[in-house]
């Protein structure tokens, strides 16, 4: 069954005996953060702290395995827990292309509404928001959903901005110009001197808080497709104070709007490629206006930096469980015979592999093209295009195919040179090229890539499938669990 | 010593200490951000009732320099009192916007501006360099200025909209 709320969720793992409940006080001053840190790197149950100042924090609820990232977002999903990798993409894919439309609550159907806070008995710092790294600017609230609505028609933006927390009223928001809700504040609102009324969804269900970090068009209702995902539509209710709706069953609601023209510091912050990389940035400020929550609402945190290597962490298993299916979904949509599109395990956003039936230069370039042109494409630097047969999310067949079929003369190919914008958050930019003020971007552009790694018809695997099929069938024999390995299709050569 | 404080290098002016500087902060313990009025430096028998301030430096703020720390005030805003400001624009709205002064001096320097056509006339010239002073020393009364009469001229269309409708 999908979980309609987070409390639900933690329940499923809980049941499952994949909860860690902590029950001892911890302060949101780092102990938080290095106990997540722990699990996370030890790949253990998920930690929820009971009492931090008389509050509930969850560290990387979502988190899935090296081996299996999307494990624990399928289980939010209501599916089955031993799917390959193609077969959860593919029942994402199915969920996603039948969207579902909101419905409206009132307040007393709303758990989110069990305490309402406005004027002036608005207080983050009532909050245990953690301070998750040695280093970083503040504490941080960084995994939720940012709503926003565009200005100029019914659209309304649902996406992920992590915020720091300045004092009892304001944050800042880290807003990069390229995504959609920065670029709705930076050349709508801000153009026209007006402020952006938001509100932030913390601890809201699983499939919310997976569709807010989706590549969905520009135009489109994340709400739908997160009514897809549910496989019923996603309750929502009225803001106190804008027009705004927001997830019924969410923990906490901040409410309030982004001013125009004011900028605070923002970061440093450790972040998602493993870094505490400077410098602090000037970006946006909220100022809160409201702030409704359950009682004992639950605020999850996500450690980014331990999503690198070896360990995942919320967002890197969410790139692979939520991303990976969404923006293979957007490809084929748009017309692309594409196998599978899927982020690079180890350090995810940076580079995506896509397995394609097609080795053709032209119809690669023009895959390239739509990639880069029509999605905010500041965190992803390069594309690996590879053979149908390879599995994206197996880095040694990646590799494998960048060895034996990217040619450094004709394969290796860059778009934009110094023209394409760039995330600031990178670590081989200097800190003078980036941080520009005006729209959070780098100052200094950079250049996409992408590289053709598929076969160009120089060599076949049949022989070594038809080798590998045999080899297994002899290791099953001998007592090997066939589950542990990877599958061979034979094909009609095969028993 | 009570209490700590820590703030970036790159909030400190060029020359901070023993000046009277607005600084901004973050309290170690709550890690809450925020303003104050204060007076800085590295050695603590300068100043006269010395907090410990933390100032990290370099581009990812990694380096740690123990500097002291005079709060003179907590919270400085910006000293604009909004009520007393929307009260006054309130009373000027149907009064003389003629603003009489007494000086020769004055008077002289303004003509001598309108005769070698730098100004139009003695009044551009003295509501464009009393607009210029105001803004350069008195920028945030200027912005809350603006700010309100934006405000106030919004409601006023919305009215006449909604009396239109």
């Amino acid at each position: 069954m999908t979980a309609g709320s987070l409390r639900q969720y933690l329940q499923t793992l809980e049941t499952r005996k994949d909860l860690h409940r902590i029950s001892e006080p911890v302060s949101w001053n780092l102990e938080a953060s290095a106990v997540t840190m722990l699990a996370n790197t030890e790949d253990s149950r998920i930690p929820l702290f009971e009492d931090v100042d008389g509050a509930r924090l969850v560290g990387d609820p979502y988190r899935g395995s090296q081996r299996r990232p999307w494990d624990r977002i399928a289980l939010g999903l209501g599916l089955p827990s031993d799917l390959s990798y193609e077969e959860y993409y593919e029942m994402v894919i199915e969920r996603l292309n039948d969207p579902k439309p909101p419905t409206t609550v009132g307040t007393e159907d709303a758990p989110c509404k069990d305490v309402v806070e406005t004027g002036d008995d608005v207080d983050l710092l009532d909050f245990p928001w953690p301070y998750i790294h040695a280093g970083d600017g503040g504490r941080y609230s960084n995994l939720h959903t940012l709503i926003a609505p565009d200005l100029d028609s019914e659209w309304v933006d649902w996406s992920y901005h992590r915020s720091m927390i300045h004092d009892g009223e304001t944050a800042s928001v880290l807003l990069l110009a390229g995504e959609q809700t920065p670029n709705l504040y930076y050349y709508k609102y801000e153009q026209h001197d007006e402020p952006m009324p938001v509100a932030i969804a913390i601890g809201v269900e699983p499939a919310v808080q997976y569709t807010s970090v989706m590549w969905i068009p520009t135009g489109r209702n994340e709400a739908e497709f997160a009514g897809g995902l549910k496989g019923e539509p996603i309750e929502l209710v009225e803001c106190e104070t804008n027009d705004l709706r927001v997830p019924a069953t969410a923990e906490l609601v901040i409410e309030g709007e982004i001013v125009p023209n004011e900028r605070r510091d923002e970061g440093p912050f450790g972040d998602y490629f493993g870094y505490v990389h400077g410098p602090r940035r000037s970006m946006p400020l909220l100022r809160v206006t409201g702030i409704t929550h359950q009682q004992d609402p639950i605020i999850p945190f996500c450690v980014e930096g331990t999503g690198v290597g070896y360990t995942e962490n919320t967002t890197s298993s969410m790139e692979v469980g939520c991303v990976g299916p969404d923006a293979t979904l957007g490809l084929r949509t748009a017309g692309f015979d594409v196998e599978c599109c899927a982020p690079w395990k180890s350090t995810p956003r940076t580079v995506y592999t896509i397995a394609t039936p097609s080795n053709d230069d032209g119809y690669l370039h023009e895959l390239a093209n739509f990639i880069f042109t029509t999605w905010g494409m500041l965190h992803v630097d390069f594309f690996i295009f590879v053979d149908a047969d390879v599995d994206p999310l197996d880095q040694r067949q990646v590799l494998e195919a960048l060895a034996l079929h990217a040619d450094p003369d004709e394969d290796f190919h860059q778009f934009g040179v110094e023209t394409m914008p760039k995330v600031p958050l990178n670590i081989y930019q200097t800190p003078t090229e980036k941080g520009d003020v005006q729209t959070g971007t780098s100052k200094a552009k950079t250049a996409k890539a992408y590289i053709d790694a598929t076969s160009d018809g120089d060599g076949t695997r049949d022989d070594d499938v038809e080798i590998e099929y045999r080899a297994q069938e002899i290791l099953e024999s001998a007592g090997v669990d066939p589950e542990k390995l990877p599958f061979v299709d034979p094909g009609e050569g095969g028993r | 010593m009570t209490g700590k404080y820590m703030t970036s290098e790159s909030n400190l002016p060029e020359k901070p200490e023993g000046e009277e500087i607005q600084l901004q902060v973050s309290d170690e313990r709550t890690k809450e951000i925020f303003n104050i009025r204060a007076r800085v430096g590295r050695d603590p028998d300068e100043l006269s009732d010395p907090d410990r301030l933390t100032v990290v430096k370099g581009p990812h703020e990694n380096t740690e320099e123990e500097w002291y720390i005079d709060v003179l005030e907590t919270d400085p805003d910006d000293g604009i009192d909004r009520e007393l400001l929307e009260a006054t624009m309130a009373s000027m709205e149907d009064k003389s916007t003629v603003i009489n002064t007494r000086s020769k001096e004055v008077k002289t320097l303004l003509r001598y501006l309108t005769e070698t056509d730098e100004f139009e006339s003695v009044s551009e010239a003295s509501r464009t360099i009393m607009l210029e002073y105001l803004s350069d020393n008195y920028a945030d009364l200027v912005e809350e200025y603006i700010d309100l009469k934006v405000q106030s001229e919004r409601s006023e269309l919305a009215d006449e909209l909604y009396d239109y409708k």
